[in-house]
């Protein structure tokens, strides 16, 4: 009997302990947060003409349905934050459309944080509203690791308008795998009737800055002394010439007229072409499919004119070159183009009739081939891309040499010379085979080499190599004078910097920069342009002494329309000429969006006109003539 | 007409008080009758004659207004009226007793005032009978000196006629010679200065033996005496409603009219120069005409120049960019790429910074009485993001705060912000005990403004600070609309939609906006009976005032409220206003005085009010963005000023 009293206690005990167990999971387990919600794909009803969302790093739905057909059960149509549709929450305990992602699509490095909104509608109602826009991820074997609702109840909730909702959670606590599944939804807990759109979410934790830290700290007794090549710079702000082109793609606009579509695909020279070294430079501009313009600014007219060019069709495979060398190869008082291609060279002068810029007709350009070839070699050096020649005055007698590169690091020196009626040829000033320049082997280093009065104190051109050692991947600069009377190459900066310019700062010269030389600002020394795109538009005012090159200013544009500033582009190509002021340099931008969106720098296959940053040509000087 | 008949009675009663002191006239006024006498005639100002429209009336019952007299000496305090407002430095006061017994008798009586624009009510609001426990920190007084408690009368003849009494005082601050105030035994009275507002005024008649015999308490004869040791007993409630009320042969007399009160700070007479931070041997060479501290500016000037508190630990790196955000076009194109595409060896470590050199950027205007205020532009290699305002010198508590200003605009056609942020504030004017708020009950104030939520808590303290904040930031409230989903985009100069990402909708949808943040820093004392942590509504005046607080220990508490740019800083002048009561703080904005709308309100159900003295504040600062968290554009991403960013102040007046 007591056995049996026992075991009634006990069993009574069991089911009481159980029943309590019960209610307290019942009430105080967050069931919202363990149920797996019934997944749906939402790829199977969303039209994703609808999804916009160019942000990166987020998803963005707005629940559109294709209207011919049925509208799919979760989807509300005719009440809509954005469209027709929306989704429906109806009731306690419902859940609307859920949007789900594997972790790894959603890239995990962007699991750092989550940014979510959404428009929630509510119906009329006498009742609290209590719901939750839910991120929520659940690992490969469906057992919840985290819950994060952003909840929509509390007092004086509007009633039957949209309303915003959003949050951001920090999720660096939560370790996510590859195959988690993400799982969006919004969770209704009351019995109100909602409707939600427009579901954003960002991933992704705030970001630092690319590199170390502060190098100027203001708040310290010593304030700002200023270091050598280290940031921050001065900025030279470069206004805007108004050349009249409406801030068009065209150089020229005169009425409805267009000329002169610039691209960044055609190779802009500028040079003396027609007139002598002390006026204002012509623009020569080379379409990709080998046709020359001219163009040529005229002051009185304040714009830019197209000088009609004598050039036969036949000759427009000449121009269709890779490596577009502007110089005094001759002994004319104007500037010659050797151009080179995959299957020929040419040596091409330009002869003007008529005047530039004068009423009427004006002038016009006939082309003058001074040497031609039919093979991209000279010298035995077989040429084939830009960065195998150079070309500069180097050894100051004010005609232009031609410098080739051979193999580890041997050149040769090559001067054009005319033979009378009969044409001429390019000789050779001097070889590297002997005196090889190590900067200049292509088996240990990529580089680029251009010529140019780097060094003031020397009277002709001299020569900046940019190079990066494929070993280390180091970089490195170096600037050689020819010597005239040893025919070999000597190094400027001391031996003791292993003849290399010293690297002060963060700033490096890289062979992929691009150099222009330029007197870009009025009363000032000759100066270069260092044009980077590493990693941003970087376009930088240099200079070089005897150790290395002095940062001047960064280069900033002012003055352009709207919201154009050159440097927003994500295609900005520069060319730099005398067009405008024959003492003073401009800088012509050619800007451009690509449209491709896995665009990675490089060639682009079709450009953008976006209605913020359009195409666009434009002209930048220090002082632009008003 | 009416002019010339209250002249001629003005002169028969000059007569009557020339030729003998019995009148048989019929005073002005009501009257106030016991058993054993009749008082009638009243007047607290009989040399005071200006009217609410600032004109001169000898109308006597009619309410009067009396600007504060800011050329008196400063450490006297206001003294209402001041010795060059009347010729004797008193305000004279008449009435007139008849002896309604047989036989001649004396009488006693004594004058008092009170605030009452800015009181708390007498009595206790659940039960009328009983005084209210914050009747005592009321703003009343009697003579100046304490210790004359209740003046006898001549002798009054039982002639059935009234005879005309005559006698002066004066409105000073700390009325009841508290300890308190006091330092170095010098009754330092400008550290409770007289309240702005309205004055009511009451004579009290009663009986000489009842002061000998103490029937009338000491301390409501004497008004520097505590009733007990928390607090003083205000005599208005004890005549009005409590014991004194029953007494037989006591009766109030009380002045129908009022007199208000009204300061209002001449900004061209000067911006005093805290030695303290600028000495006159180091700085003396930058000191002007008007701005100094020489020993007329000292005495004269209503505001000094304010130096903020530069916290260290608020320091920032700042993009490198000198730029005129307001005029250079600045876009959010610009603001994305200087975000993006600085690396950080680039940016310049700040903090915000005070003026090198006094009376620079602070500039009082004796010709235009106004005070100018300018950020100074900065230059490449002194970059700086410099804080200017001023401060006023003569501490109020309470008060209605009216100032009309044209401070610089914050955000640009683009909708791109300068970073500034335009602050109208009221600061304590000391944290010494003297100027301690009142004792909070439940947990105590913080004992500090800065700190974490585990730091000391007093039972008193003197912080206190009630701020209008306006700038280019987000709302907290309701809590599901914050913060925005921004997305911060990346680094990718090779898709533009990747780094020059737009803002939210509804931060686009307020573009042209900025926002006015209206905060009572109560130091986290948990007294009030809704005292919440997080967002909670209040509604007031048909609108709802979403209040913040991060949590139960936050020691202030906001609202904000969206108000477009243009119409604030864009025209030639706007007000703001502060009224800042005994149980409520109520702050209003408008294009014009009479034109102001309620844009921010708190009352003592949700926070403490604060009840100490405190000063004015007009600054243009920059504020870091880390305590505006949620900001849609960030300090350090915002460049530093080319030009100098005026703002110009054109009145203030606490009434």
């Amino acid at each position: 009997m007591k056995k049996k009293w026992k075991l009634l206690i006990i069993i009574g005990m069991v089911v009481g302990l159980s029943a309590i167990l019960a209610l307290l999971v019942i009430n105080y387990v967050p069931w919202h947060k363990l149920v797996k919600i019934p997944e749906s794909d939402e790829t199977a009803f969303i039209r994703h003409d609808k999804l916009v969302s160019a942000a990166p790093n987020s998803l963005f739905f707005d629940f559109e349905v294709d209207p011919t057909r049925e509208t799919p059960s979760g989807i509300y149509q005719g009440i809509a934050h954005s469209g027709n549709y929306s989704a429906k929450v109806f009731g306690k305990d419902s859940y609307s459309i859920s949007v789900v992602r594997k972790a790894g699509e959603l890239g995990l490095r962007n699991m750092g944080g989550v940014a979510m909104s959404a428009w929630v509608y509510v119906l009329p109602t006498d009742d609290d509203v209590n719901a939750a826009l839910v991120f929520s991820a659940t690992n490969s074997v469906g057992v919840n690791i985290c819950w994060k609702g952003l909840y929509f109840s509390g007092p004086l909730i509007p009633v039957e308008k949209w309303t915003k909702i959003s949050r951001y959670y920090d999720l660096s606590d939560v370790r996510l795998r590859s195959d988690d599944n993400i799982q969006l939804y919004f969770w209704n807990n009351s019995s109100t009737d909602l409707l939600v759109d427009d579901f954003y979410f960002v991933f992704g934790a705030p970001r630092d800055r690319t590199g170390d830290s502060a190098l100027v700290d203001m708040t310290k007794q010593t304030g700002y002394k200023p270091l050598f090549n280290n940031p921050p710079f001065h900025t030279l702000f470069l206004d805007q010439e108004d050349i009249q082109n409406d801030d068009n793609i065209f150089l020229i606009k005169q009425g409805d007229s267009v000329e002169g579509n610039i691209t960044p695909d055609d190779q802009v020279v500028s040079g003396h072409f027609l007139t002598p070294r002390n006026t204002r430079e012509s623009m020569l501009v080379i379409k990709p499919d080998g046709k020359p313009e001219l163009y040529h600014y005229c002051p009185d007219k304040h714009s830019f004119v197209r000088i009609p060019l004598d050039c036969p069709v036949e000759l427009y495979p000449l121009f269709q070159g890779f490596s577009y060398l502007k110089g005094a190869f001759t002994s004319s008082s104007t500037d010659q183009l050797l151009v080179t291609g995959n299957n020929n060279m040419a040596l091409i002068g330009f002869e003007e009739t008529g005047s530039i810029c004068a009423s009427g007709n004006g002038a016009s350009a006939k082309l003058n081939v001074i040497w031609q070839s039919d093979e991209s070699q000279l010298h035995e050096i077989i040429l084939k891309h830009k960065n195998q020649m150079t070309c500069g005055d180097l050894n100051g007698d004010r005609i232009t040499e031609l410098l080739l590169f051979g193999q580890k690091g041997s050149w040769k020196l090559l001067k054009y010379t005319s033979s009378g009626s009969s044409g001429g040829d390019w000789t050779a000033v001097a070889t590297g085979e002997e005196y090889k320049v190590k900067e200049w082997d292509p088996t240990r280093v990529d580089f680029s080499v251009t010529a140019g009065p780097y060094l003031p104190r020397f009277g002709h051109d001299i020569l900046l190599t940019t190079f990066q050692d494929k070993k280390s991947g180091k970089y490195a600069y170096s600037l050689l004078k020819y010597q005239s009377a040893d025919r070999r190459f000597t190094q400027l900066f001391p031996y003791d910097q292993q003849s290399q310019g010293l690297t002060i700062g963060i700033d490096t010269l890289k062979p992929t920069d691009r150099f222009y030389p330029g007197h870009f600002q009025q009363g000032k020394p000759m100066s270069f342009l260092r044009y980077n795109r590493d990693w941003r538009y970087d376009l930088k005012d240099i200079r070089f002494n005897d150790t290395t090159f002095q940062i001047l200013a960064n280069i900033d544009f002012s003055g352009y329309p709207n919201d154009m500033n050159p440097k927003y582009y994500e295609i900005l190509k520069i060319h730099t000429g005398n067009w405008i002021n024959p003492t003073a340099t401009s800088v012509m931008v050619i800007a451009r969006n690509c449209k491709p969106k896995d665009f990675s720098g490089g060639e682009c296959s079709d450009y953008e006109d976006l209605h913020s940053l359009p195409n666009s040509l434009q002209i930048y000087s220090d002082e632009p003539i008003k | 007409m009416f002019v010339k008949i209250q002249h001629i009675i003005s002169l028969v009663g000059l007569a009557c008080f020339a030729l003998t002191t019995a009148c048989s006239h019929s005073p002005e006024g009501p009257e106030a009758v016991s058993g054993q006498f009749t008082v009638n005639g009243f007047n607290p100002l009989v040399n005071w004659k200006t009217d609410m429209a600032g004109e001169e009336t000898n109308n006597v019952l009619i309410d009067k207004l009396l600007y504060l007299d800011y050329t008196a000496p400063r450490r006297t305090g206001f003294m209402i009226p001041s010795p060059d407002q009347t010729e004797n430095g008193f305000f004279e006061m008449e009435f007139y007793i008849k002896n309604t017994g047989s036989s001649p008798q004396k009488f006693a009586y004594k004058i008092y005032y009170q605030n009452e624009s800015y009181k708390f009510p007498e009595r206790d609001a659940t039960d009328s009978t009983m005084l209210n426990e914050f009747a005592w920190e009321n703003f009343y007084g009697s003579w100046e000196n304490v210790d004359k408690t209740f003046v006898l009368t001549k002798e009054i003849p039982g002639d059935g006629k009234f005879h005309r009494i005559t006698d002066r005082f004066r409105i000073v601050g700390n009325p009841r010679d508290e300890e308190r105030y006091y330092e170095n035994e010098s009754n330092d009275r400008w550290k409770r200065n007289p309240r702005v507002g309205d004055y009511s005024f009451m004579l009290a008649v009663t009986m000489p033996e009842y002061m000998e015999s103490h029937v009338i308490p000491d301390y409501i004869q004497n008004i520097s005496l505590p009733k007990d040791s928390l607090s003083f007993l205000n005599p208005y409630f004890y005549f009005l409603y409590g014991e004194g009320r029953e007494l037989p042969n006591t009766v109030v007399n009380r002045f129908p009219n009022i007199l208000r009160v009204v300061a209002k700070p001449d900004l061209g007479a000067g911006i005093y120069i805290n030695p303290f931070y600028y000495p006159r041997d180091e700085y003396g060479e930058t000191f002007t005409g008007n701005c100094g501290n020489s020993d007329q500016i000292y005495e004269r000037a209503p505001f000094d120049q304010f130096m903020h508190y530069i916290d260290p630990t608020a320091k920032y790196s700042n993009i490198p960019v000198i730029a005129d955000v307001l005029k250079d076009n600045y876009s959010l194109t610009e603001y994305n790429w200087n975000k993006q595409f600085y690396r950080k060896e680039e940016l310049i470590t700040v903090v915000a910074t005070n003026s090198q050199n006094p009376c620079e950027t602070v500039i009082s205007d004796p010709i235009e009485h106004k005070i100018i205020i300018k950020n100074p532009g900065t230059e490449f290699g002194r970059w700086e993001k410099q804080n200017v305002g001023v401060i006023s010198r003569h501490g109020f508590t309470y008060g209605k705060w009216t100032v009309k200003a044209n401070l610089t605009e914050l955000l640009n056609k683009n909708g791109l912000w300068n970073g500034l942020t335009n602050a109208i504030w009221l600061f304590t004017q000391d944290q010494s005990p003297w100027n301690h708020r009142r004792d909070c009950n439940n947990l105590g104030y913080f004992a500090n403004y800065y700190g974490g939520d585990q730091d000391v808590r007093v039972k008193n303290v003197g912080y206190s600070e009630i701020d209008f904040e306006i700038l280019k930031t987000t709302k907290y409230c309701p809590s599901y609309i914050f913060p925005p989903a921004y997305n911060k985009g990346v680094i990718d100069q090779y898709n533009i939609a990747n780094w020059n990402v737009t803002l939210p909708q509804e931060v686009m949808e307020m573009n042209d906006e900025i926002l006015v943040a209206c905060t009572n820093w109560d130091m986290a004392c948990q007294d009030p009976v809704n005292y919440a942590g997080g967002c909670n509504p209040i509604i007031y005046d048909n609108q709802v005032f979403w209040q913040h607080k991060w949590g139960d220990t936050y020691r202030a508490i906001t609202s904000k409220k969206p108000e477009l740019d243009d119409e604030l800083f864009g025209g030639p002048y706007y007000y703001f206003q502060i009224d800042w009561q005994p149980e409520r703080i109520i702050w209003r904005i408008g294009p014009e005085k009479d034109q102001l709308r309620v844009v921010g309100y708190v009352d003592h159900t949700i926070t403490t009010i604060p009840n100490n003295q405190m000063l004015l504040i007009i600054t243009q600062e920059f504020h870091n963005t880390r305590w505006w968290i949620g900001s849609m554009f960030t300090q350090d991403n915002i460049p530093f000023p080319k030009n100098d960013i005026t703002g110009e102040i054109y009145e203030v007046v606490i009434e």
